[in-house]
């Protein structure tokens, strides 16, 4: 093991934390919780009072009515969400099986950030300062050490998805 | 074939253990990147299912509505985070202790659902039995929560499954608890509750080490008029950390993950045991500013961090 304690300016934390960390393609994400499936784009839209009616069910907030969905050729759906995190918003992706468990979950993008450092005032004191630190920085994803994040959010986002399939698609399909 | 040369990385994320889990696996070709990660999520996963105070029928669940009837037979990974919860509650003299729980569900930290038997105020952990076979007993009615070293755990578990499986350099990410295995360092930075005021941000770099935080300052809620956080202080059942941040460096995240807890509540008199365990810590708080202890630090010396750049 080796180990330093070291402090950086804020702000080449700053142009680091911009970046969003990416997980994962929403195509690799299909092979991974479906390998070997071909996807169909199946999106649904949601009307007001299907709106009413999950809110009703889940008590998760619906933060849009489009629902970004694919049925699967091997059976089951795959469904692409969007929840906040702590500093941006987390995109996410579940696949379900044909009776609406779900097969997987997994992260395709989210935000870790500094705290602070990602808000536009704060970040803009350094503007134009950004580009000025040491190349060995560039194209590292942050790795943040603290209070825990909380995953809440994604957890209300899989009680939705899972209320949508439930009410709109298994129901509907038989 | 797709995939079949070594790419320069694969990260992938889930939500687990309440927070986001994220795995990477470099120097392998693609698909058996996945692979390896994906048996490393498996093992979180049983470990989150295993050790959830949340969960009804989690080992720890069952522990808490049955060890004071009779013995429970657990899994072997339950078995040994209680035995290494017992081991760090001996050594601070009981200032960690598993057996909190019933404080942080009074705090609304945790749910109390599922638990109908109150603790009792005098239970601890050593009221704690470890038998053979996986058997766990208490001899008075108790609540216990893995909070303070299942996360650092799974993170370890990941690792050496992902190790056992195939040669690559791997990053368990649990939340800011993490492990890295491989000769490349790995910068973390530290994120202390505050804005940087002075322009300057903490961080550590490791290699083949793992890393481990705990601060109160973020959760700190107001109960019957009195301030209260996510971490209880064993022995004086009040909270610990509501403005301290520390970081522990170790080389196994379980025991960077329980020693933090230890530094919160103890501060500089913690230097021993992180000696003990070969251990170090960076600890701050507005008084003091940062502080390192134990492990290649005779005192508790006011560090003056070297600044790169």
């Amino acid at each position: 093991m080796r180990y330093q304690f070291m402090m950086f300016p804020a702000a080449i934390v700053a142009s680091i934390s911009a970046q969003a960390e990416d997980f994962l393609t929403v195509d690799k994400a299909q092979q991974l919780i479906f390998p070997g499936a071909t996807f169909t784009p199946s999106d649904l839209t949601l009307s007001e009072a299907q709106v009413d009616q999950l809110i009703q069910l889940t008590n998760a907030t619906v933060f849009r009515s489009r629902v970004k969905a694919w049925k699967v050729s091997t059976g089951g759906w795959f469904f692409l969400d969007q929840v906040p995190g702590r500093d941006d918003r987390i995109t996410y992706a579940i696949g379900l099986n044909d009776d609406g468990s779900v097969k997987g979950i997994e992260i395709l993008v989210c935000v870790a950030s500094y705290d602070g450092v990602r808000q536009a005032g704060w970040r803009s004191q350094f503007q134009g300062k950004l580009h000025a630190d040491g190349p060995n920085l560039a194209n590292q994803i942050a790795n943040i050490t603290g209070t825990t994040l909380s995953v809440e959010h994604i957890a209300e986002g899989v009680k939705r998805v899972l209320a949508t399939h439930a009410l709109f698609i298994a129901n509907k399909t038989g | 074939m797709p995939s079949s040369s070594p790419t320069k990385q694969v990260d992938r994320a889930r939500p687990l253990l309440g927070t986001l889990v994220a795995i990477r696996a470099s120097g392998l070709p693609e698909t058996e990147a996945n692979r390896v990660i994906d048996a490393a999520f498996a093992e979180v996963a049983d470990i989150h299912r295993l050790m959830s105070f949340h969960e009804p029928d989690s080992d720890l669940t069952r522990l808490n509505r049955m060890a004071l009837a009779q013995p429970v037979v657990v899994d072997e990974r339950t078995y040994q985070v209680m035995g290494q919860a017992l081991e760090f509650a001996r050594v601070s003299a009981g200032i960690f202790d598993p057996t909190v729980a019933g404080r942080l569900v009074a705090w609304g930290f945790l749910p109390s659902a599922h638990l109908s038997r109150k603790p009792n105020q005098r239970a601890s952990w050593r009221d704690i039995e470890l038998l053979t076979s996986n058997k766990i007993r208490f001899h008075r009615p108790l609540w216990v929560d893995f909070g303070g070293i299942a996360k650092g755990y799974a993170v370890d578990r990941a690792i050496e499954c992902m190790a056992k499986l195939s040669l690559g350099q791997y990053l368990v990410n649990a939340g800011g608890d993490l492990r890295v295995s491989g000769s490349a360092s790995e910068r973390v930075f530290l994120r202390l509750g505050t804005p940087p005021k002075d322009g300057m941000i903490p961080a550590i770099e490791i290699s083949n080490g793992s890393v481990a935080s705990s601060s109160g300052r973020e959760h700190v809620r107001t109960v019957r008029g009195k301030k209260v956080g996510p971490h209880v202080h064993g022995q004086e059942h009040g909270p610990v950390g509501l403005r301290s941040f520390v970081s522990v460096v170790s080389e196994r995240c379980v025991i960077a993950d329980a020693l933090t807890k230890i530094v919160l509540a103890n501060g500089p008199r913690s230097a021993a045991i992180l000696r003990k365990y070969e251990a170090t810590a960076y600890l701050h708080n507005a008084r003091h500013g940062w502080r390192t202890l134990g492990a290649g630090h005779d005192e508790d010396q006011v560090s003056s961090p070297n600044t790169t750049g």
